[in-house]
């Protein structure tokens, strides 16, 4: 072991704490070590991306929070047994996308949610709009919606693919699904999203705009 | 370009945002369909890809907090509620034991034989209500220690279940209650006496599976997510067992289970129970220290006069001291801690430096002698328990 790695160690042992900017790895010795600390770092560094993740599959802020606080609690449980042949993130994120889709198969199949919001009749010019944060939140909760309408496994390849931009390679890890697996079940989700997207523009359109092209 | 070409080449290509070719420009110019089917997936696509990433909610990490907080009290409660009827049951035994006791014996020892009875059940009540691990791989020194607890205990053959339980019930009271305190030592002679006592007294049918208490070292020698009855028969701890059975190592083994005199770290006691998966076929020593090192996150050392040995080990979730020790034991080396690593090195002769290595601060170190700390620190809740994996989380496939 080289002498600075096994200084590092002895002064993780004696309760120092790495510095904020610290590697997985290190805060996961520190952890093992039993700093709790090491930990809340990991936690504060990943919360967002695990958030994101159970808020695109579940659709409802409150059950993302739930869902992202269980999958925190099932790190912590097994982080002792992480033994580093997949990233950290690859990980965490699996965790995240389980419990999600765990709690979506638990419960019943809800229709999609229909498009009430005025703001919903931007759906036809979804490009960005600066300066109007608040039809872009609004279109972004439509989106949500007609995500959580589907499948489970088309919204976690959806939410992974475009809501945590991953690579299909990224998307195997965290899915364990096989390369063709992704590719396919990401086409069709894509599919069903633009079907129901394009029916829901089309509920909400004037009836004279019904022929506009 | 055909509609159904059209149609393929945009399902393909609107998430590459590819350039369209020519022909497709024009083909959409002319087709309706194809057209709107183009704009349609387009939309989608830039409707998802605009999709802005909410940020936690500041008080994440203190719900999560609390959740753990609350988990942890769940986590004991039920082993309250699972282990109290077995207690319960153990304490009815050994109550039925004694009242046959009582009826059949002299009646002078009625008194004394009560009391002692209810202090035993007492005792047994509070040792059950922490549920064993999966793990059965006993502890040298628990075991000789076991041995000598029942040599010391008084009484026959006939009125063996009760009799044992004398020695741990004429403990005072006080120094009971105050049983985390109590040298490992002493708690395992009395967990192991009064869990005999339970265990013979309940019968032979029932006994012993399901009121078993274990001790501290068979606590600490179990990993506690997966148990350590994984590990191939190579590596059986009989042998340390023979290392260990003179009465003169034992004795001086007691002597060194103060946590003062166990010099490892918590760092080396995590991860001496750490579980490892290594399958090694006459491989050299230096080869083998190695993967063992990677498999339990630890640094260990071998002295370089003990580069030439060669080890040969089958070893599938078994604690790390395990292992350790089954290619030490090939080699003729003992473990020492230091610091935060572990070294494997020769024995001092013991003839001239006895003293010197077992109290330096490479003092060597075996399963007997850092089992009982390792249990310290799982038991006193500085390391969390390993609840089983969950069903979603695939903890142990990354």
């Amino acid at each position: 072991m080289p002498a600075s790695l096994s200084w590092q160690r002895s002064a993780e042992a004696r309760g120092a704490m790495p510095d904020l900017s610290a590697p997985d790895e290190q805060l996961i010795r520190s952890f093992r070590a039993g700093n709790e600390e090491a930990f809340d770092r990991l936690f504060l560094r990943y919360q967002d991306y695990v958030y994101n993740i159970c808020l695109g599959i579940l659709s409802n802020p409150d059950d993302a929070r739930d869902a992202a606080q269980e999958a925190f609690l099932r790190v912590h449980r097994n982080l002792e047994r992480f033994n580093g042949r997949s990233a950290l993130t690859t990980w965490i994120y699996r965790i995240a996308v389980n419990e999600c889709l765990g709690r979506v198969r638990k419960r019943r199949p809800q229709p999609p949610v229909p498009l009430e919001d005025p703001q919903a009749a931007r759906l036809r010019d979804p490009g960005p709009q600066p300066g109007d944060g608040l039809a872009r939140a609004a279109q972004d909760q439509v989106v949500r919606q007609i995500v959580a309408g589907l499948k489970p496994d088309y919204r976690a390849a959806l939410v992974l693919r475009y809501f945590q931009e991953m690579s299909y390679e990224e998307m195997r890890a965290v899915l364990r699904w096989s390369l063709p697996q992704v590719k396919v079940k990401l086409h069709r989700a894509r599919k069903a999203f633009a079907r129901a997207y394009a029916e829901a523009a089309e509920a909400e359109q004037p009836p004279q705009e019904e022929t506009l092209r | 370009m055909n509609c159904r070409q059209v149609r393929q080449w945009l399902e393909r290509a609107v998430e590459m945002a590819a350039p369209e070719p020519a022909e497709l420009r024009e083909h959409l110019a002319h087709c309706g369909a194809c057209a709107r089917e183009a704009g349609r997936l387009r939309a989608a696509e830039a409707a998802l890809r605009a999709v802005a990433r909410e940020a936690a909610p500041e008080d994440l990490l203190a719900d999560f907090h609390r959740r753990l907080r609350s988990e942890a009290g769940r986590r004991r409660a039920p082993a309250w509620g699972k282990w109290l009827p077995w207690a319960s049951a153990g304490a009815l035994a050994t109550a039925a034991a004694a009242a046959v006791l009582l009826w059949v014996g002299p009646l002078g020892n009625h008194a004394l034989q009560s009391t002692r009875d209810e202090e035993a059940e007492q005792q047994s009540v509070q040792q059950m209500i922490t549920p064993p691990p999966a793990g059965e791989v006993a502890s040298p020194l628990a075991d000789a220690e076991a041995k000598k607890a029942s040599r010391n205990s008084v009484g026959g053959s006939g009125r063996a279940p009760v009799a044992r339980t004398q020695k741990p019930a004429a403990a005072p009271p006080a120094a009971e209650k105050k049983a985390s305190a109590a040298p490992p030592a002493v708690q395992n002679n009395r967990r192991k006496a009064v869990v005999e006592a339970e265990a013979e007294s309940a019968g032979p049918g029932k006994g012993p599976a399901r009121l078993r208490k274990p001790t501290d070292a068979k606590i600490a020698a179990a990993p506690p997510a997966k148990p350590a009855t994984t590990a191939t028969a190579s590596l059986n701890p009989q042998p340390a067992a023979r290392a260990l059975g003179g009465r003169r190592e034992i004795a001086a083994a007691k002597r060194r289970q103060s946590p003062a005199a166990t010099d490892a770290s918590p760092v080396v006691l995590a991860a001496l129970r750490r579980p490892v998966t290594v399958a090694l076929q006459d491989a050299p020593l230096s080869r083998a220290v190695e993967r063992l090192s990677l498999a339990a996150d630890v640094s260990i050392r071998l002295q370089p006069a003990n580069q030439d040995g060669k080890a040969m080990l089958q070893a599938r979730q078994a604690p790390l001291w395990l292992a350790l020790e089954q290619i030490a034991r090939q080699n003729g080396l003992v473990i020492a801690p230091d610091g935060n690593e572990l070294i494997l090195r020769r024995p001092a002769r013991r003839a001239k430096h006895l003293a010197a290595a077992w109290s330096g601060p490479l003092a060597p170190l075996r399963a007997a002698e850092f089992a009982p700390a390792v249990a310290d620190v799982r038991l006193s809740g500085l390391k969390k328990a390993r609840p089983a994996p969950p069903t979603g989380a695939p903890a142990e496939r990354n």
